[in-house]
């Protein structure tokens, strides 16, 4: 989620963000809200700690529903570095991508008279794997919003 | 290079069971959520259990307050009270009494060691007046 901080959005002061989280539901103590907007104003990400039970991932749904923002949760385990979480999203979707790139290619480059030709056609095709698809943040949020970056070094299958 | 217009918030949640990185920690703003006192708890209960009456919801609230000063395996957390309040409405339940709070225990406790040991004090926590 990304929050816009003008004046008469929710993240405006820590009042208003202790209304708007009661408004979807969630009591905030002041100490609560008070991290919600320092966060918010200071481009930091809050470590939130506490026993399972108290509101911790609340707090996230909460404040999505209050910037009526999409929620991406990475659940973490023993095991997950962040070659896990960035590169390997939709793990078995990407495999499944694989197979079907796969047998297309083999069809398209069958008529390709040797190696070189068959390289040069196979880096026509775009790189599928940093297409929007597979880019979680990006595919969520406004179409508009990404839209306006500059795609220096993206691109994607269907513009290439 | 793709960059994003507005910065994304970001919560990073964690129950102290795994040790977190001094490098992480310093990185983050620093947010503890405590176990709430009767009243926090009682207006958390009424805004996820509106349907739960006042008086229900102070003492159901106030005997898990007593729960938590015992020495248990696990306290029961703000989830475990409101799922205890949805229970109880559901069981159309007006006023506790020792023989329902034994019969929806399991609600609140997930140890039987804990549930015997909370057991013993039925009669106790709900002689206390509520709130107190």
């Amino acid at each position: 989620m990304s929050a816009s901080l003008e004046a008469g959005s929710p993240l405006a002061s820590v009042e208003t963000i202790i209304e708007g989280l009661a408004g979807v539901g969630y009591i905030a103590s002041r100490r609560i809200a008070t991290a919600v907007y320092m966060s918010a104003h200071l481009k930091k990400p809050i470590l939130v700690e506490g026993t399972a039970g108290v509101g911790k991932t609340e707090l996230a749904l909460s404040t999505a529903a209050l910037l009526e923002l999409p929620l991406i949760r990475l659940q973490c385990y023993e095991g997950l570095d962040e070659s896990k979480a960035l590169y390997e999203w939709k793990y078995g979707k990407q495999l499944l991508y694989t197979q079907i790139l796969k047998d297309h290619m083999g069809a398209s480059l069958a008529g390709a008279p040797d190696l070189e030709t068959a390289m040069e056609q196979l880096r026509g095709a775009g790189d599928l794997f940093f297409s929007e698809t597979f880019l979680e943040a990006m595919r969520r949020s406004r179409r508009s919003c990404w839209r306006h970056c500059q795609p220096t070094r993206f691109r994607s299958p269907r513009s290439a | 290079m793709i960059r994003a217009k507005i910065a994304p918030m970001v919560f990073l949640t964690s129950n102290n069971v795994r040790d977190l990185g001094d490098a992480l920690k310093r990185r983050c703003l620093h947010l503890h959520i405590p176990l709430p006192d009767q009243r926090l708890e009682e207006q958390i209960v009424a805004a996820r259990a509106p349907e739960v009456e006042e008086k229900l919801r102070r003492s159901l609230v106030a005997f898990v307050q007593a729960v938590r000063t015992l020495d248990l395996r696990k306290l029961p957390s703000i989830s475990e009270t409101v799922d205890w309040a949805r229970a109880l409405l559901l069981l159309n339940v007006e006023s506790l009494d020792g023989e329902l709070v034994r019969e929806t225990l399991n609600v609140l406790l997930k140890f039987e060691q804990d549930i015997a040991a909370v057991e013993a004090k039925i009669p106790e926590f709900l002689a206390r007046p509520a709130g107190a």
